[in-house]
């Protein structure tokens, strides 16, 4: 059986969903970094799909726009979150809320 | 992915305690959410198969790498710019972040790590004698100086 594009949309919208469930339940800094890269893949994974079923190519630029991003945001986060390890020796975001009111 | 497999590397994660769930109150809600979520995702799958079919016939050059490179280099050649200085800053600012700053004084700072570092610069008014001080981490050089209450110093607890 050929895969029809709603089993995409429907893969991608489980990929997005543990994402966003994943960032507002887990209190570890890297497990939720990797819950936001979860989140664009399941985003790049509609394009792809939107991109396949249209014939239209400028899904899958948007694809590469969206890698690009996500590895500038992966750098620069990784950056932060050596930082916060330094200071606070956590990876707790917890113990990370002096801003907090 | 793989910069994230170095960074726990880098981290050495230590197993985490096992802490009460925040948000108690929210599982039930959560999971009904959950039941919806899986239901409409089954009805999508089952029933829904009559999506519009995909256009066949006649030769797609979706996917191939002429396709890809002309779009991006003609219709969509500010977007690509665009993302290259965004990796140049984010370049920039990972090397500034990842930097080993100062963290106890103004210009010095224990970074996790055994360092030995005389006693005079770490604190100008410490003690009068000069063996260094050796320590892994801040609190621990903070600890040994006694220096935890100066004001200079930054509180970790608050």
């Amino acid at each position: 059986m050929v895969p029809q594009l709603s089993w995409y949309l429907a893969l991608s919208a489980v990929l997005f969903t543990i994402g966003v469930v994943g960032v507002m339940i887990k209190r570890n800094v890297i497990s939720m970094f990797m819950c936001i890269e979860l989140m664009l893949n399941a985003v790049n994974l509609t394009f792809v799909a939107f991109s396949s079923f249209f014939r239209d190519v400028t899904g899958q630029l948007f694809v590469f726009i969206v890698m690009t991003v996500a590895a500038a945001e992966a750098a620069v986060g990784l950056g932060i979150i050596i930082s916060i390890f330094r200071n606070r020796e956590s990876l707790d975001v917890d113990d990370a809320s002096t801003l907090k009111l | 992915m793989v910069l994230v497999v170095f960074v726990i590397m880098l981290l050495n994660v230590e197993e985490e305690e096992r802490r009460p769930l925040r948000l108690q109150t929210l599982v039930p809600i959560a999971i009904a959410l959950a039941a919806v979520f899986f239901a409409e995702t089954a009805f999508i799958i089952f029933f829904v198969q009559k999506s519009p079919a995909t256009p066949t016939g006649g030769a797609s050059d979706v996917g191939l790498t002429s396709s890809i490179g002309s779009g991006l280099f003609t219709t969509y050649l500010l977007p690509f710019e665009i993302t290259s200085i965004l990796l140049l800053m984010a370049v920039v600012g990972a090397m500034t972040l990842a930097r080993r700053g100062g963290l106890i004084g103004a210009n010095i700072g224990v970074v996790p790590g055994y360092q030995s570092i005389a006693r005079d610069v770490l604190e100008p008014k410490a003690t009068p004698d000069l063996s260094p001080v050796e320590a892994r981490t801040s609190r621990e050089a903070e600890a040994l100086l006694g220096v935890s209450d100066a004001p200079h110093v930054r509180k970790k607890e608050d």
